[in-house]
């Protein structure tokens, strides 16, 4: 049976509500949104959702059901702000609870115990999610950041996910992509260990050519990759790579040995946790936490006491774009 | 002349795709997976390519050529420096310009018709850069949903008829239309601007949405 939510208003007028959207979407399966709630009804339906004026409101929903306040996110804004004193009022007189989506959010991790809900961070279940709510938040020193930005973007995403204020990964809405984040990770290495051997995992034509841009700077490296990842790439691209890398680039049968020079790129963090649990950590990774920051806490778990730093970029407003690098 | 600047408000500025509508999104993706079905490695071109999100998703799910023109210098700098596909030519250009003939399999030109004034000569460039076999991804706004009333940065909107008229003038072959919205209906009639619906990421039968979005295809001899 499908739980039936309000909200009060709809937030038509900017993003900040994509990701809540996409969890209704990814749950319509136990949650339906069966009414918008406006002061007065025009049009009839946004998004095919019913659109309800205050008096269809009063006739329709029980009193004391929450109303979701989707009311505009800009708080400057003075029509949102005459808006969102009409709810209240109307949300007090009439004993209808106007309660914040984040809020919501979180009793629905907290009470979800069959971990059915699906999250708009990708492969996340509710389980994590409220051991995230219970985990302290990470600090500076014991985060064991490479740098201020990483800690600013970690402490920045932890209270995002923490909080379920979504809303707020707009912060991160700064013109950047993730390859611009990859260039800078790869920098940031590069300044540390200035690795002489690249070790692509996955996602081959994503590094190929990440590194053809970087070796624009710097040129001494060589970079190795197993042969079943030339799957994804089609012949004319390796061709044009091997040109460009001219004879740097190695295509291995079985996986060379590594050194303390090389450094392993992914696409994901779960083939570096992987790495570090079974107690042969990479000296040096790059990679993406798709996860955001409950990748973080898993690989955090997996190192324990071990000497390391992490450097982390966000690059734009979305969860799996988070970029890491791993220095063991 | 009309404001083609990054952030004149008609455009998306951004390259991030959770700030970017479905509808758009949604187009670029169905243009890059039947242009797969249809070619190995090919070379085509974005025509008005905005920010340039859309030719880096042509050219990373087609694993080929891009060659992406758009009138904003401002926009191609932009996509040069935060798109590293190598795949991917930006170059900056306001029509008029000649493309060579026969020489894509493909050309995508999105939400660009109602921006130039000499439409007719704009898509007859388009239609002669394509090969034999190759095809063409239009979109522009459709006049019998959403009636050009003046809209500052658009010359004119295209009723369905207006674009099919426009490929058979240029011996198009049409493969499938469709229609895609990114606005609503305010009280059954004003329409206002909504991108970030939970659903515009998909088609809508010709007359539904706002948006015209026509796939055509050159016949083989």
């Amino acid at each position: 049976m499908k739980t039936e939510i309000y909200s009060a208003c709809w937030a038509l007028q900017d993003p900040a509500l994509n990701d809540f959207k996409r969890f209704l979407q990814l749950n319509g399966e136990w949650l339906r949104m069966a009414g918008i709630i406006y002061p007065a009804k025009i049009p009839d339906n946004i998004e095919g959702i019913a659109v309800l004026d205050f008096q269809e409101a009063l006739a329709k929903i029980p009193t004391g059901t929450p109303l979701l306040d989707c009311t505009h996110a800009d708080a400057a804004h003075t029509s949102a702000l005459m808006l969102r004193e009409k709810f209240q009022y109307f949300s007090r007189r009439h004993k209808y609870p106007l309660i914040p989506i984040a809020q919501w959010l979180r009793t629905l991790a907290q009470d979800d115990a069959q971990n059915t809900l699906r999250w708009p961070i990708p492969e996340v279940s509710s389980a994590e999610m409220r051991a995230l709510q219970a985990a302290p938040a990470p600090t500076l020193l014991a985060g064991h950041f490479l740098d201020a930005e990483s800690y600013r973007a970690a402490l920045a995403l932890d209270h995002i996910l923490r909080t379920a204020e979504w809303e707020r990964m707009l912060v991160f809405d700064q013109d950047d992509t993730s390859e611009q984040a990859l260039q800078e990770t790869l920098l940031l290495v590069h300044q540390v260990r200035a690795p002489s051997r690249y070790r692509i995992l996955s996602a081959p034509l994503r590094f190929l050519a990440a590194l053809l841009q970087f070796q624009q700077a710097q040129q001494d490296f060589s970079i190795h990759l197993h042969r079943s990842l030339l799957q994804g790439i089609a012949p004319h691209q390796l061709a044009f790579y091997a040109q460009c890398f001219k004879g740097r680039l190695f295509i291995e049968e079985t996986a060379s040995a590594d050194d303390a020079s090389t450094t392993c790129l992914s696409e994901s963090a779960a083939a570096i946790i992987q790495r570090v649990k079974n107690g042969q950590p990479p000296p040096c990774a790059i990679f993406g936490m798709t996860r955001s920051m409950l990748d973080h806490h898993d690989l955090r778990a997996a190192l324990g006491v071990q000497n390391h730093r992490i450097s982390l970029r966000q690059p734009d407003t979305q969860f799996s774009h988070l970029t890491a690098s791993l220095i063991t | 002349m009309k404001d083609y600047s990054l952030k004149s408000g008609e455009r998306y500025a951004t390259l991030d795709h959770n700030l970017i509508g479905g509808d758009h999104l949604w187009r670029y993706r169905y243009a890059a997976a039947r242009i797969k079905q249809a070619h190995a490695a090919p070379y085509g071109a974005d025509v008005f390519c905005g920010s340039g999100y859309g030719a880096r998703i042509l050219a990373e799910e087609t694993q080929g050529y891009v060659l992406a023109i758009d009138g904003s210098s401002e926009a191609v700098a932009c996509a040069n420096q935060k798109l590293h596909h190598p795949g991917v030519l930006y170059a900056a250009k306001l029509f008029p310009f000649q493309l060579p003939t026969a020489a894509f399999d493909f050309v995508a030109s999105m939400e660009s018709l109602e921006h130039v004034k000499d439409y007719e000569a704009f898509f007859w460039v388009l239609a002669q850069s394509l090969k034999p076999g190759g095809q063409l991804f239009i979109s522009a706004p459709d006049e019998n949903t959403m009636p050009y009333t003046g809209y500052v940065w658009h010359y004119k909107h295209f009723t369905p008829e207006e674009i099919r008229s426009l490929a058979r003038e240029n011996q198009l072959e049409e493969v499938a239309a469709f229609s895609t919205s990114c606005q609503i209906f305010k009280d059954g009639k004003a329409r206002m601007p909504y991108h970030y619906q939970m659903a515009n990421d998909q088609p809508l039968a010709i007359g539904e949405g706002d948006t015209l979005f026509f796939e055509f295809r050159k016949p083989a001899p």
